[in-house]
């Protein structure tokens, strides 16, 4: 017995002594991700998280579908079309001025955006004053974000007005901040801009390998745009006119060329939401935008048939002004004459084929031939075209509409592109924003040009306190201290 | 010898056995029988107390077992007959004649690491009853556990087979993770549906914290111990079982027919100025959605065979079952494959060594996933009716009417297949070192590997359900879990005083390792469907994780009572975790609580009518560390932030979550107050408990505004909660003649307040739908997770109703008013109700005569509510989707309906689909769980076949429910931490009918 116990005394203290030595050392599991305390550790690292930064504004609630359902829709220039009413119905209620505070896209776009503000403010927080990082990169990287962290805020300010404006990380007792008011909005996006500009690169000075990122034209031009929202004529003559005399950008020679493919990135991009396909890149979006398949005619089965022109849009255009054919499919038109991808469309409503449509037209611009899009019919490939040099001429020529400058010449270089001559329209703000709707036509800017121009009362419904969309009920549920848009 | 060479496991220790005849020892032998009707008693267990040493009797009631000289006592116990202790002395052979005992009270009963009789029971722990269990025909082991305990809320997420289900002991413990700790065998695990329920021996609910501190952190929300069938000494005992039954949805949609719909929708067009979608609705067919979806008597079968026995040194059993049940939804189904040993072996007087094995495999098709948007079940309530499922040419069909999905078509095009294979057991060795000390040692494992498949072939149906491009997922997940445990037991009684203590430590490793392969372009030919043979496979697209959590213990427990009358339970545990910071892992947490046997006292042993009678209260601490992940206190980087730039992918990196350093264990304090009693010749017995649960420093993943930009919301440790409730257990059995019959009922209910919410300001939102709303929200001061949105004030009768007031504009008579309570022109977001019930409750009843068994359990939760998400489509006054039969109730002119659950139809109507009290709904139900009647061939009969036990019956399973719910199923689970009571379109239970078959020989 004496023996055995012994032994057994020894095994249990063994055991005992084996598992106990060192619990605390036991609990040391090793963490196989990587820190933000350790991560921006060099210039490679710092680099590796800018693409985050980017990567909302491609997301598919703003770029790919908000953007364009109230730029488009919700204006005159368009209708929800689609598989009849019922198809998404938020589109029908942001058209019809019944949007609410449950309205799901609002929401998502509300939190996508702001991803994107967060994005930026951690990049910026992990290199300012970060002495493994070159000095180079981080003037460039923090540029780069606050140009999209005023990006970012700028989509949302023209949705919902004034936002909580966020320009660090915050800390659990700020998560709650109220909105601020809409004119300190557009002084931090101006300030962001500003601070942006001398630290961003020439689109000239870039190498093929970093197109597609931000540029000291990226954020003038958002600048001047900022400014044409506020009515600040003379800063936005200026800055359009510094633009211009950089020559740093070109129109396409041909207006048929702009929403193409091959112009990616073009002589007239000042700023693309960049888009491609991948082979096998099924489930997800990958970086495609789903935009055109949504506005595809539904007659080839493939199209859902959304953003349908209107006859009044049609015939803003001047006889002989090509960048109609270029904006507007009619039925019957013949698409990529004499190559393979050759196809006639039809528009018109019909009751087998096209049943839902409604007024007749669909959009052109963003439109790929079969041979271009993506394996998968949702996924296209173009990038989206945020700011082009075009609309540069017409910011210069709406300022001087105001300001009493020489706004005709701006005009012209727009116009002579389409070989259409000298504006008969002889009050120079009416042709100003003629050009601009025939210009940028259902390029997700007439609702925003409405309602700063206080032209409103063009679409059907409207009221003043339309202007601004509710802000979504979830984000007021998180957040008490978010008032309500007086929608 | 001999059999003992059928221990393979123990082929290493065989030199030991052969030593192992120890000089000094006597055999004592003896038969056991009921001292009533002189039966022999096979399974009785025999005892040295304070050793691990022990014998059970074979189907002849005989036993046998070997003693050493200082031995003075054995103990006889078995289940359901008042265990005896009788002394050794000079004898060689004792018989000793049980009685038996209905109440139970003297039946020994697991405990945490060890067992207690169940009369010195101190903390609140309940047993259920097994014999009942295996007459249920249940699936797993959770639905076993269904309306058999009080305070413990069994309930399926849905009918999927195969699904998970939330078991909830005594309420929502905390926000987070409430999912109790299972200990099988005495190993822990997460899950118990790996046991095949005809294995369970006994099974435990541990319920107030000194029954389950002495699991520390793991078992803050309650323990459930489970003991599975061991061998006995005796010959082979063989048991074969079987059952085989057809299962239909309980409920079918309640939707319209295509006539119905049509002439609903035209007057919602013509409301709005459009024209009606077709001129003569009464032509139209209809499509019954649901039943095209649904498999009809799908069959449910069950198969098990179990051998154990034992010999002088050890003992075994063995079992396999396989299951196989196909769902009612079409291409579901859930099979298991199980195997499982156990043995265990008296290697020398002091040395005691078993494993238990179990081998499993599990095969489940799953139905799409289930949401609000094109979950099958949900579009096969709101496609319209009017559509065929399938084109002239076999294709399937797009509908004229709307967008939704055709949902044949989403089941037909989804294959989906989940296979996991899983190892898990554990070995054990007790070491008896001085009279009364037993040291125990438990390695246990668990090993998980998991194959989750998904394809999705090309196909089209129309515009906005088409895939281009074939693709294969397959996922495998590595799940290696790890815990070794040792401990030291030590019992000694001297005078009035008995005493047993334990002390040992404890260690736990989990291991988690994920990959994922994509890829796409594959053959058409199923059998083909590999990742090589994708046209893709130099392009996949992989994803992995790794992610380990560590534990380490430090436990302790005193049992003391003086005159076998006062009771002493004392518990402690430090328990240190790796998901928190150093400096924050360790946490001391204490439990005590006290018995006391009135009936012991000479003022009450002279009472007749009580049999027995206890008072218990205890008190203790527990902590949580939820549903923390492995690494929640840091900020990570996460992959899959890319952009393109240079017209090339960058892959990059984001923060998307933010770390809280600051995280520790939120700790819950419970207080239990108890009385058990039997009366009656213990007929009648029961219990009565009261309890208050404090949860402090609750770990909270509050979501954050969208404006923090935070993607993944971080756990805090903020605010408090309290649970509080009454619990009551009755049984009532009459054995006394051949007419036997027996009742039983558990009754509880469940006070739960948020007490604070610590640094959160306001509320906590939750349970977002749609993206239109989040429905819940939680605020200190109230319930958890309550109901938010309008109140409903009838319908606008007129014109001059709608002017009377300014908060809704664009409304028309025959739209819903809203309660503007404050007048201030805002509609105002108020408390629409709990869906946490009122109380629940359960029966069961049984009668048997002569070879006759008849019993049913009944099972129904009272005064919760529930959110009906398919009725925001169903009953929407657009009725472009199709409509509930109730609509045909809806507003047609003034006077006609002003009940705002049926307002006007219009087309593009916003103001009548608001989240409102018109979609919560009262979810309280009361279900016949079970009802069987089973036959018993008797025993002259089956000795002749040679059997020893042969019974047939049948079962039917949701035979009936009564409900006032409108949806599919009241019985929806609780989704997540802060979701309950949300139906986003839930796959019903399904009804079963089935016979079965038991035979034992």
């Amino acid at each position: 017995m004496k023996k055995i116990f012994s032994y057994s005394v020894i095994v249990v203290c063994v055991l005992l002594g084996l598992q106990a030595c060192k619990p605390d050392q036991f609990l040391d599991t090793p963490v196989p991700s990587i820190t933000d305390a350790i991560f921006f550790e060099s210039d490679a690292a710092a680099l590796s998280v800018l693409p985050g930064v980017y990567d909302p504004a491609g997301w598919g609630n703003y770029s790919q579908y908000l953007q364009w359902a109230i730029g488009d829709v919700v204006s005159d220039d368009a209708v929800k079309g689609g598989g009849g009413d019922g198809d998404q119905p938020q589109m029908y209620d942001l058209e019809h001025f019944q949007a609410t505070e449950q309205t799901a896209v609002l929401e998502a776009v509300w939190s996508d955006l702001y991803v994107g503000i967060n994005r930026a403010n951690k990049l910026i927080a992990g290199i300012t004053d970060n002495s493994k990082i070159s000095a180079d990169v981080q003037k460039r990287l923090i540029a780069e974000s606050k140009f999209l962290r005023a990006y970012y805020t700028f989509s949302l300010v023209r949705i919902f007005g004034g936002i909580p404006i966020v320009d660090h990380i915050l800390v659990p007792s700020e998560y709650t901040n109220p909105r601020n008011t809409i004119e300190e909005c557009w002084a931090f996006i101006e300030s962001d801009l500003k601070a942006a500009m001398p630290d961003l690169p020439l689109k000239s000075a870039m190498s093929a390998d970093d197109l597609g990122r931000a540029t000291w034209g990226s954020a003038a031009a958002l600048l001047t745009k900022a400014y044409i929202y506020q009515g600040k004529w003379p800063e936005a003559d200026a800055l359009a006119t510094e633009i211009i005399g950089s020559k740093e950008y070109h129109l396409q020679p041909n207006y048929g060329d702009l929403f193409i493919v091959e112009t990616d990135n073009g002589m007239e991009s000042i700023f693309d939401i960049q888009r491609k396909v991948f082979p096998n890149a099924p489930y997800d979006m990958g970086e495609a935008t789903y935009a055109e398949i949504y506005q595809e005619t539904r007659w080839d089965g493939i199209g859902w048939g959304f953003d349908q022109p209107t006859q009044d849009f049609y015939n803003e255009f001047e006889t002989g002004d090509i960048r109609r054919k270029w904006t507007i499919i009619s039925d019957g038109d013949t698409l990529w004459k004499g190559t393979p991808d050759e196809v006639i469309i039809y528009t018109r409503q019909d009751p087998v084929h096209n049943p839902d449509a409604i007024t007749g037209y669909n959009k052109r611009k963003g439109q790929l031939p079969a041979s271009k899009r993506g394996e998968l019919p949702d996924q296209s490939p173009l990038n989206t075209r945020e700011i082009r040099y075009a609309e540069v001429f017409l910011w210069q020529a709406e300022a001087r509409a105001h300001t009493g400058g020489d706004w005709q010449s701006p005009l012209d270089s727009v116009r002579f592109r389409v070989k259409m001559g000298h504006t008969p329209i002889s009050d120079p703000l009416a042709a100003v924003y003629h050009e601009r709707r025939v210009e940028l036509g259902l390029e997700s800017q007439r609702y925003w040009d409405l309602v700063r121009t206080d032209r409103g009362n063009l679409m059907e419904g409207y009221t003043d306190n339309k202007r601004y969309f509710p802000i979504p009920r979830i984000q007021r549920d998180l957040n008490p201290n978010l008032t309500k848009n007086p929608y | 010898m001999k059999k003992l060479c059928l221990y393979l496991f123990f082929i290493m220790v065989a030199p030991v056995l052969l030593e192992g005849q120890t000089k000094n020892m006597k055999t004592i032998e003896g038969t056991i029988t009921n001292k009533m009707t002189n039966e022999k008693l096979a399974g009785v267990s025999i005892v040295v107390p304070g050793s691990t040493r022990g014998v059970t009797t074979n189907i002849d009631g005989h036993y046998s077992i070997d003693v050493q000289p200082m031995d003075s006592l054995l103990q006889f116990s078995f289940i359901g007959y008042s265990a005896q202790v009788i002394q050794i002395k000079n004898q060689t052979k004792i018989n000793v004649a049980l009685v038996e005992n209905t109440t139970n009270l003297d039946e020994v009963i697991v405990v945490g690491y060890g067992t207690q009789k169940k009369s010195d029971l101190t903390g609140s722990i309940s047993t259920v009853n097994i014999k009942e269990l295996s007459e249920r025909n249940v699936s797993s082991v959770s639905q076993a556990l269904q309306g058999q305990v009080a305070g413990v809320d069994v309930s399926s997420s849905s009918g999927t087979p195969g699904a998970g289900v939330s078991i909830r002991i005594r309420g929502i413990g905390t926000i987070n993770n409430s999912d109790p700790l299972f200990v099988v065998d005495g190993m822990m695990v997460n899950d118990i549906d790996f046991v095949n329920p005809d294995d369970i021996e006994s099974m435990q609910v541990l319920k107030d914290a000194s029954a389950t501190a002495i699991y520390g952190s793991r078992g803050a929300n309650g323990v459930i111990i489970l003991t599975t069938k061991k061998g006995s000494k005796g010959d082979a005992v063989v048991n074969f079982s079987s059952y085989y039954g057809i299962q239909n949805a309980w409920r079918s949609s309640n939707v319209m027919d295509g006539p119905t719909w049509a002439y609903l929708r035209n007057e919602a067009l013509i409301a709005k100025g459009y024209a009606p979608i077709v001129p003569d609705p009464s032509i139209l067919p209809t499509t019954n959605w649901f039943k095209e979806i649904s498999n009809e008597n799908a069959s449910i079968s069950n198969v098990d065979l179990s051998i154990s026995g034992g010999g002088e040194k050890g003992s075994y059993y063995l079992s396999v079952n396989q299951f196989d049940q196909e769902g009612i939804i079409k291409k579901t189904s859930y099979n298991r494959l199980s195997v499982r040993s156990n043995s265990t072996l008296d290697v020398k007087p002091w040395l005691k060594v078993g494993e238990n094995i179990t081998l499993l495999k599990t095969t489940s098709h799953m139905p799409p996933p289930s949401d609000e948007w094109t979950g099958p079940l949900l579009t096969a309530l709101v496609r319209d009716p009017v559509t065929s499922v399938r084109n002239d040419d076999g294709s399937f069909t797009k509908s004229v009417f709307n967008d939704t999905f055709n949902p044949v078509a989403t089941i037909d095009y989804y294959n989906n297949a989940n296979i996991t294979y899983r190892t898990l057991g554990n070995v054990f060795a007790d070491i008896s070192l001085l009279k009364g000390l037993v040291f125990k040692t438990d390695y246990s494992f668990e090993y998980t590997y998991s194959d989750a498949r998904d394809y999705i072939p090309v196909y089209y149906v129309f515009n906005a359900q088409q895939n281009a491009i074939s693709s294969l997922n397959d996922y495998y997940g590595k799940n290696y879990i790890l815990q070794w445990t040792n401990t030291l037991n030590y019992e000694k009684k001297f005078g009035n005083h008995s005493i047993s203590a334990l002390a040992g430590t404890e260690s736990f490793t989990d291991n988690y390792k994920e990959s994922g392969i994509a890829v796409s372009g594959l053959p058409k030919d199923w059998d083909a469907i590999t990742i090589d043979n994708a046209s893709g496979n130099n392009s996949a697209r992989v994803n992995g994780s790794y992610s380990q959590t560590r534990q380490y213990s430090f436990l302790a427990r005193l049992n003391y009572s003086f005159k076998d009358k006062y009771l002493l339970t004392s518990n402690f545990r430090a328990d240190g975790s790796s998901k928190f910071l150093k400096g924050k892992r360790w946490d001391y947490f204490p439990s005590f609580s006290l018995g006391w046997k009135l009936s012991e006292e000479p003022f009450l042993k002279s009472v007749d009518i009580i049999n027995s009678l206890k008072l218990r209260a205890g008190w203790g601490q527990i902590g949580n560390q939820g549903s923390v992940g492995s690494y929640d206190y840091l900020t990570t980087a996460n992959s899959g932030a890319d952009y393109i730039w240079g017209g090339v992918l960058h892959p990059g990196y984001s923060f998307p979550g933010v770390g809280n350093p600051e995280l520790r264990w939120e700790k819950t304090t419970t207080t239990n107050f108890g009385v058990d009693f039997s009366v009656l010749n213990s007929k009648l017995s029961g219990t009565i408990e009261y309890y208050i649960r404090n949860t402090t420093g609750m770990l909270l993943q509050v979501p954050t505004p969208g404006q923090t930009g935070i993607q993944d919301s971080p756990y805090q440790n903020a605010g408090e909660m309290q649970n509080s409730g009454i619990e009551l257990s009755l049984e009532y059995r009459n054995m006394d003649h051949a007419f036997t019959y027996s009742f039983g009922g558990n009754f509880s209910t469940i006070k739960n307040k948020v007490v604070s919410l610590g640094v959160i300001q306001g509320f906590i939102s939750s349970a977002s739908f749609a993206n239109m709303a989040y429905l819940e929200r939680t605020y200190s001061g109230a319930p958890i997770a309550q109901f938010y949105g309008y109140k409903t004030d009838g319908l606008f009768q007129n014109q001059a109703e709608i002017d009377a007031q300014t908060a809704q504009k664009n409304v028309s008579p025959g739209d819903i008013r809203y309660v503007d309570a404050d007048k201030n022109g805002e509609l105002d977001v108020v408390s629409l109700g709990s869906p946490l019930p009122d109380f629940t409750y359960s029966f069961n009843a049984s009668f048997s005569y002569k070879g006759f068994d008849l019993s049913t359990t009944f099972q129904g939760v009272y005064g919760n509510k529930l959110f009906n998400g398919p009725a925001i489509y169903t009953k929407s006054s657009t009725a472009a989707w199709n409509l509930s039969r109730d609509m045909i109730n809806r507003w047609v002119g003034e006077g006609t309906q002003n009940d705002a659950r049926y307002p006007r139809m219009a087309a593009n109507d916003v103001n009548n689909g608001y989240i409102s009290d018109r979609f919560i709904e009262d979810g309280s139900y009361f279900r016949i769980k079970t009802l069987q009647l089973g036959y018993s061939l008797n025993k002259d009969l089956t000795s002749k076949m040679h059997l020893s036990n042969m019974r047939i019956y049948l079962n039917a399973q949701n035979l009936l429910t009564f409900t006032k719910y409108t949806g599919l199923d009241p019985e929806i689970g609780i989704n997540g931490p802060l979701e309950i009571g949300v139906d986003r379109g839930v796959y019903p239970q399904g009804r079963t009918y089935s016979l079965g078959l038991n035979v034992t020989f």
